[in-house]
């Protein structure tokens, strides 16, 4: 067995970016002694779905556990093919990255695959998905002995904990997990085994993923993000102009996308970022100017100064993705966002004069949405509908409708929100809930009336027909 | 039918204040001293449209170099942006605009203008379905077929009564 690892990137998400996670355990494994190997199965099935219709719907719809078996058959092939790869290299260690909550179901056919064909070394599974999952699954893949090794959280130094067998760690086997505060000090990522010109690019060029932040200053009642991450945490602008000077010289990318849940959390540092790599931008020739984009916060007008927006230009900033959520005030309040419909337009405005372009993110069927409010989002299409024709706005997001996912603060209000769960076939428990302004079907009601007025108005959405099918599944069960 | 037309400009002089022209189609909007930065009009519409912006006072000697060369002042007019009923024409200004100096040189996809000259672009109205087919070859998300997916939708909203 020689001394090396092999990484795993497991679907299912949607493929915008490359994966930094694994970039980074590359780093960690080098610095371990080991040499990382490294397959996405996440870009390998997407890449192939557009072919293969039971694979797409079990792509948009999030059908979990029930992965249709012309889906499951593709998968296993793919499986093999990928461990055949493994056994080949021999690892020592096969680290498993679980991006998502639906990646488990993925996971477990990928870990019973590798065990039926023999591969004997130690295994770990990380991630998001992992550590969004319940206790229950996590520890069903111990008993059914699947894995060595799970991590919960953060999993830079866990991973250099398991690899280095210096163990116990808070976060490996255990629930015990701690939040890495040092962000400044995490490992840079490693894209060497990436074939890089196989995933999705901006604007035409290729495209990194960069982790400016983790976790989130807000604490929004659809969101888990809290959950996820416990607390808040930067990078200082410093680090994070480094970590691209790094990337554009280990891969001559100059085009980055922020992966985390707001660029703007820290104001501070984010300015120090966007001046440096304004100053960057300034002296660099075009072909070698810096552009990205990320998720932003909107913020109360009084919070930003007029050199924002000039900053967010010269820095090479293309697109923020922002959610708005809701336009009524009050489900807004109620979610936990502290911006008012005022300073939305205000910022709309702003990003129109400076041809800073808006993708738009909301969420139809907050609990406290009642019909009336449901009409207040509705006037956000006429009102904005000029930033549409214009594409400051340049695409639109509706969603799922209202999802109540554990742990989140409208899950834990349920009671008080008056929340219960309908038995519904095919149909999640997160998506089954009902109170007195909703159920189901007016929540899909509302999404499809909503994505009708957008279309009216002429917003950029995604088409409605994979929404659709996968609402009528919904439905079929009520 | 009227429409609204707002012009941004950055510009300064050297010698003496710019003087300038606006045109839509035949129609002269303003003629005189370039004072203001935004340049507000309520005009005619036509189906197809031509804006001319004019330089028409500038000498050799109101651009100012430095030893190694650099302008250090300079008599110009930058088209910043200009907006049609609150839709800002945002890229297109350079992608579809031209600049035809008075010498006959045309210089396509910038809107600085440091001769005499005119900056010019041609716009459909209404500008809605103009902008939608402008931004039709960009955006990923833009449904094609919109009306059929509004029938698609209305079907299953009826099937759900």
């Amino acid at each position: 067995m020689k001394k090396s690892v092999y990484l795993i990137n497991l679907p299912k998400y949607e493929a915008d970016t490359v994966p930094l996670g694994p970039a980074i355990l590359q780093t960690v494994a080098i610095r371990c002694g080991y040499t990382p190997h490294f397959t996405d199965l996440n870009l390998e099935l997407s890449e192939g779905k557009d072919q293969d219709k039971g694979m797409y719907d079990a792509w948009i719809s999030g059908l979990g556990n029930n992965l249709p078996f012309s889906t499951l058959k593709s998968y296993i092939q793919l499986c093999d093919t990928t461990i055949k790869q493994i056994i080949d290299v021999d690892p020592e260690h096969v680290g498993v990255s679980f991006f998502s909550r639906e990646s488990l179901t993925y996971g477990h056919v990928f870990l019973r695959r590798l065990k039926t064909m023999g591969y004997p070394g130690k295994v770990s599974v990380g991630g998001p998905g992992i550590s969004r999952s319940s206790e229950e699954s996590i520890e069903k893949l111990v008993d059914d002995q699947l894995v060595d090794y799970y991590v919960l959280g953060d999993g830079e130094v866990a991973f250099e904990k398991i690899l280095k067998q210096e163990l116990p760690y808070p976060g490996v086997n255990n629930r015990n997990h701690i939040a890495i505060t040092d962000m400044d000090n995490l490992p840079l990522p490693n894209f060497d085994n990436f074939e890089l010109d196989r995933y999705p690019k901006m604007f035409n060029k290729k495209t990194l993923g960069i982790e400016g932040s983790r976790g989130c200053v807000r604490d929004c009642g659809f969101c888990d993000i809290k959950v996820l991450f416990l607390k808040y945490r930067y990078k200082s602008g410093g680090r994070l102009f480094k970590e691209i000077m790094h990337n554009i010289k280990q891969n001559n990318v100059y085009t980055f996308w922020f992966t985390d849940s707001l660029v703007n959390g820290n104001q501070k540092e984010f300015r120090v970022m966007l001046r440096l790599l304004s100053d960057y931008n300034n002296k660099a020739p075009q072909d070698k100017r810096i552009s990205w984009t990320g998720q932003y916060i909107v913020r109360p007008q009084k919070q930003y100064i007029e050199e924002d927006f000039k900053l967010l230009v010269d820095s090479g900033c293309y697109t923020l993705a922002t959610g708005i959520e809701s336009y009524s005030e009050s489900v807004r309040k109620q979610m936990g966002k502290n911006f008012s419909n005022d300073d939305i337009r205000w910022f709309f405005n702003k990003c129109q004069e400076y041809n800073i372009s808006l993708f738009i993110m909301m969420v139809i069927g907050y609990p406290t949405e009642t019909q009336k409010d449901f009409e207040d989002t509705l006037t956000f299409f006429d009102e904005f509908e000029h930033l549409a024709d214009d594409d400051t706005i340049s695409g639109l997001q509706l969603g799922h409708t209202m999802i109540m996912i554990p742990g989140t603060p409208a899950w834990k209000q349920q009671d008080k929100l008056g929340v219960t769960y309908e038995q519904l076939l095919n149909v999640n428990k997160s998506n089954s809930w009902r109170n007195a302004n909703s159920d189901i079907k007016e929540r899909i009601k509302r999404r499809l009336i909503a994505q009708k007025k957008a279309l009216q108005r002429g917003f950029g959405i995604r088409s409605s027909q994979d929404h659709i099918d996968m609402f009528k599944r919904w439905i079929h069960g009520v | 039918m009227e429409f609204n037309l707002a012009i941004t400009l950055e510009h300064d002089f050297v010698r003496e204040p710019i003087r300038t022209s606006v045109v839509l189609n035949d129609a002269v909007l303003y003629k005189g001293k370039l004072t203001e930065k935004v340049l507000e009009f309520t005009c005619e519409a036509k189906n197809k449209n031509s804006l001319k912006i004019f330089l028409h006072n500038k000498s050799p000697n109101d651009t100012v170099v430095d030893k190694q060369n650099n302008i250090i002042k300079d008599t110009f007019i930058k088209v910043k942006a200009i907006q049609i009923d609150k839709r800002s024409l945002k890229f297109a200004i350079n992608d579809l605009g031209h600049i035809k100096y008075d010498t006959g040189e045309i210089v396509k996809n910038i809107t600085y203008l440091s001769k005499n000259g005119y900056y010019e672009i041609k716009f459909d109205l209404p500008i809605k379905n103009f902008l939608q087919r402008y931004y039709s070859k960009w955006d990923k998300y833009k449904v094609i077929d919109t009306e059929k997916e509004i029938r698609s939708i209305d079907k299953f909203l009826e099937s759900i009564k």
